[in-house]
């Protein structure tokens, strides 16, 4: 729709008059501006509303709604090959639950930075958020002596009840990740907690142990594949149609405040590369933070007994980059693409070139894990984290500015 | 003519007996706006999210022993403020009022320097010139009460130092737009209205090219020139008909709360004094007055004098206390001027200047903290990187990322919690990369400055860096013109 074709107020004639009559017109005048505010009757359509609301629709369609569709195909399979290796206890099986596992935390990492509407934390700072993310994978609130206690209740027969009713640290891909690579005979939890005290875990035995630990694999990877698709469902334009609460913000669908927060809650999805993927899963293993008491601490890395943690922090950045730069080197929908067309074309190629790095530094880590890693070269973790420190600083500073983006939450008032 | 003339001329004008409806109507209206504020305040959840839920608060140099109440406190607090804005709109118990709201609102206002907001200044202000002012002295539940107090006529002077302190937040707000930012690159208005593409009507308008200049032209044209407008009889209700709309445009496209309320209602200030007269019924104005006489005459000069006459201003000890006040208003924004470089990046004078929508500032702050390796071990000193969300909210975080003196506060912050943990005294450098409205993001503090040893004060602060250089050409008026 062009400009000309938007109904067009036509402005009110105004005479000189006398003080009595000059107030009426202006209240009139406001009247009718207020009240343009206030319907959806003048807005225009969404072919009006330019390049912003496109980027909004290629995010939606090429970049969350197939990330989110690849882990629920990536979480079936994770069904299937657990159940199977409940079924089996072999280990050849098992072996094929893990591998299922890695491939669907791999493609749920690159998710982790596309936490908006259900994904997003069920507060009133997060339009639309549903607590979904944090039953996929509750990281980094991770808590495996919950899960042995879990073990040794039993409670996950209970599937379903189970499913409503656990905490999130005791469901989803951390939880799994213990159950499924973790062979130690032991509990993690202290000598004084009741599973040890009680002599319960003891009592279990080995055999039991790893069968139990199978069968709630078996339970979370059904779950899991639940929860993938309720998030997958959310989003799908014939169920719950999360798709159009973004792309239509501020055109008519009513979670978002405005186009503005919509994009602001994009931004704050990007912000996990910060606050998660440079400060907790980089920083902190690295001796970089305070809660590190020693040189590094291997023991607060992500991937404890998958050793994926490497591969974790490169899925982070390839779901930044296909959330600024789009699913293809020519994506012209892009958040990317509104910093050429806001004239910044320079920090679009510096965005660039800084993620580029940032995955050179991944590869350049020669060993396997992270946890090798900070024992063997600990400089090239420093590396790593210095490059993904200059991303986040353009992120945070002109990308922001540039495109007018700030982050939800932690009440943000009125500005002058 | 001579001094004593002049001071007789000056009298006879500060003292002109004026309608006090327009007054009147002022404090009516200003105590309903605030008392929407108030409201809305409390149903944004801003007490909660503002108050209770941060756990660190950034304090005014000079004003660090301004602490938040308990939760119960604060809620009280508003509850306060709430029942004083009512009392100022009735005019009940006026003088008790309007210092409650006061100290209230400027108490609350101090707990957090990442609250400011001018509009949040001006209020501050107009309360405190209010409470010397005798605003209750008609339409009021005072003047109801207590006959004595009321008063058909006020001193011209009232009205005039009321438009004084409203105008200057216009004329203010006008001069920081004259810069090569805003007048040739229509920066910061072009990366706000950039998104703002959803907006009714305007949206499209807006996505023209030509749109941020004209706005930002328009601004300062606007601002510049719009207390002489208002000043004179003949373009007044032009130029609030324009203000009206200036406001409410702004409003639409920006986030600035209650800013548009309260300058359309405050400016009214400008019109004549029996303005609400014209509008309202005589039958209802006359019983404001608590004027039992059926015949009122409808111009204030023919009322009857229910009251002393105004007193005297000039050679009194209250036009001293006028002029330094006016001074002082006039004084304050202009210095930034003392301190180098460009006031949107250093901040040096960026507080109660009224610089109004000048800068879009965000930035990234890591804080580097060394620490101590003892004195057997000074060589097994360690750094660790502090990411100021480990104590602020995401809200102060991003307000911090532009400001120095917060900064630096934070700084101290983490020094005294490091050492309350038993790490001794610690080092803190700031890595800083800021953009300012759009630019490429520079360093906003010397990263090499240990800022525990760095006190704020009114002074220079030489641990900020200069700005960075201006926009380029690529985003000049011209450029962009040429844009399809």
């Amino acid at each position: 729709m062009s400009v000309a074709a938007l109904p067009i107020r036509r402005p009110t004639a105004i005479e000189r008059r006398p003080e009595r009559q000059a107030l009426r017109p202006a209240i009139v005048v406001t009247a009718c501006i207020l009240s343009a505010c206030s319907t959806n009757e003048s807005k225009p359509g969404p072919e009006a509303s330019g390049e912003r609301q496109q980027v909004l629709a290629a995010l939606a369609d090429d970049v969350l709604r197939p990330a989110f569709a690849d882990f629920a195909s990536a979480a079936d399979d994770v069904r299937s090959a657990t159940e199977t290796h409940a079924g089996s206890l072999s280990a050849t099986d098992r072996d094929a639950a893990r591998a299922s596992w890695t491939s669907a935390m791999l493609v749920w990492q690159r998710a982790e930075l596309m936490q908006v509407g259900p994904g997003a934390p069920a507060t009133m700072d997060f339009p639309g958020g549903a607590d979904l993310r944090d039953a996929i994978y509750s990281f980094p609130i991770v808590n495996t002596c919950v899960v042995d206690q879990e073990l040794v209740s039993g409670e996950y027969a209970d599937r379903a009840g189970f499913a409503s009713g656990a905490a999130p640290n005791r469901l989803g891909l951390d939880a799994l990740e213990y159950l499924l690579f973790n062979e130690a005979p032991d509990n993690s939890c202290a000598p004084q907690v009741a599973i040890n005290t009680s002599g319960q875990w003891a009592s279990l035995g080995d055999t039991e142990i790893q069968k139990r630990r199978a069968d709630y694999a078996a339970a979370l990877g059904g779950i899991l594949a639940d929860d993938a698709r309720r998030l997958v469902d959310a989003w799908d334009p014939a169920v719950g149609d999360f798709r159009r609460e973004l792309v239509d913000a501020g055109f008519g669908a009513s979670t978002f405040r405005d186009q503005k927060q919509a994009f602001d809650a994009v931004y704050s999805a990007l912000l996990y590369l910060d606050t998660e993927t440079k400060d907790t899963k980089l920083a902190l293993p690295a001796g970089l933070s305070i809660e590190c008491a020693s040189a590094t601490c291997p023991e607060a890395l992500e991937s404890k007994f998958a050793k994926v943690s490497k591969q974790q922090i490169r899925s982070n950045l390839e779901g930044l980059g296909t959330v600024i730069f789009g699913p293809e080197p020519e994506s012209d929908r892009t958040l990317a693409a509104l910093l050429g067309a806001a004239g910044a074309p320079d920090l679009r190629g510096r965005m660039q070139a800084e993620l580029t790095a940032a995955l050179a530094a991944v590869d350049a880590i020669e060993e396997t894990s992270l946890a090798d890693a900070l024992d063997a070269d600990l400089a090239s973790v420093l590396a790593l984290h210095d490059a993904v420190k200059k991303l986040t600083d353009s992120l945070k500073s002109q990308f922001a500015t540039t495109l007018d983006m700030a982050a939800l939450g932690g009440g943000i008032g009125d500005n002058d | 003519m001579t001094t004593t003339e002049w001071r007789q001329r000056l009298d006879a004008v500060a003292n002109a007996p004026r309608d006090a409806a327009s007054l009147a109507a002022f404090r009516v209206l200003f105590g309903l706006v605030l008392f929407a504020s108030v409201v809305r305040a409390l149903a944004e959840g801003w007490v909660r999210d503002f108050f209770i839920e941060r756990s660190f608060f950034f304090k005014y140099w000079g004003f660090e022993w301004v602490s938040p109440l308990p939760d119960w406190g604060m809620y009280a607090a508003f509850a306060a403020l709430g029942l004083a804005a009512i009392g100022i709109a009735a005019g009940a118990w006026y003088r008790l009022s309007v210092a409650t709201f006061f100290v209230g609102f400027t108490y609350v206002e101090l707990i957090d320097v990442t609250n400011y907001l001018n509009h949040y200044y001006l209020v501050s202000l107009l309360c405190a010139l209010c409470f010397f002012l005798p605003l209750n002295a008609a339409w009021s539940i005072d003047a109801w009460r207590e006959p004595t107090l009321r008063r058909s006529t006020l001193p011209a002077w009232n009205t005039y130092l009321l438009r004084f302190q409203v105008g200057l937040v216009y004329v203010f707000a006008g001069l920081a737009k004259l810069s090569e930012d805003w007048l040739v690159h229509a920066q910061p208005l072009r990366i706000w209205l950039s998104s703002r593409s959803d907006l009714p009507v305007l949206g499209s308008v807006l996505s023209e090219p030509w749109a941020p200049h004209a706005l930002a032209w328009g601004g300062f044209l606007f601002d510049t020139s719009i207390v002489v407008w208002l000043l004179s009889r003949r373009t007044r209700p032009l130029a609030y008909l324009a203000l009206v709309t200036f406001h409410l445009v702004t409003g639409a496209l920006f986030t600035i709360g209650m800013f548009p309320f309260i300058m359309t209602t405050v400016v009214l200030v400008f019109f004549s004094p029996s303005w609400p007269r014209r509008l309202l019924p005589q039958r209802l104005t006359r019983w404001l007055d608590c004027d039992p006489t059926p015949q009122l005459p409808s111009t204030a000069a023919a009322l009857p004098s229910t009251a002393p006459a105004a007193i005297g201003l000039v050679g009194h000890r209250t036009a001293w206390l006028v002029a330094a006040y006016c001074l002082i208003q006039v004084l304050v924004p202009l210095r930034h001027h003392l301190y180098p470089g460009d006031v949107r990046w250093n901040e040096e004078g960026m507080r109660w200047s009224w610089h109004v929508m000048v800068r879009a500032k965000t930035g990234s702050v890591t804080y580097r903290v060394t620490l101590p390796g003892g004195p057997q071990a000074p060589s097994r000193a360690r750094t660790v990187l502090v990411n100021p969300r480990r104590y602020l909210t995401q809200y102060q975080a991003e307000e911090m990322s532009g400001q120095p003196d917060l900064i630096l506060q934070l700084a101290h912050h983490i020094a005294r919690d490091f050492a309350e943990r038993g790490h001794g005294h610690v080092q803190i450098r700031a890595d800083t990369l800021v953009s300012l409205n759009g630019r490429a993001p520079a360093p906003l503090i010397d990263p090499n400055i240990d800022l525990v040893t760095v006190e704020d004060g009114p002074w220079r602060a030489r641990w900020i860096t200069a700005a960075p250089p201006p926009l380029g050409p690529e985003r000049a008026i011209t450029a962009q013109l040429a844009l399809p």
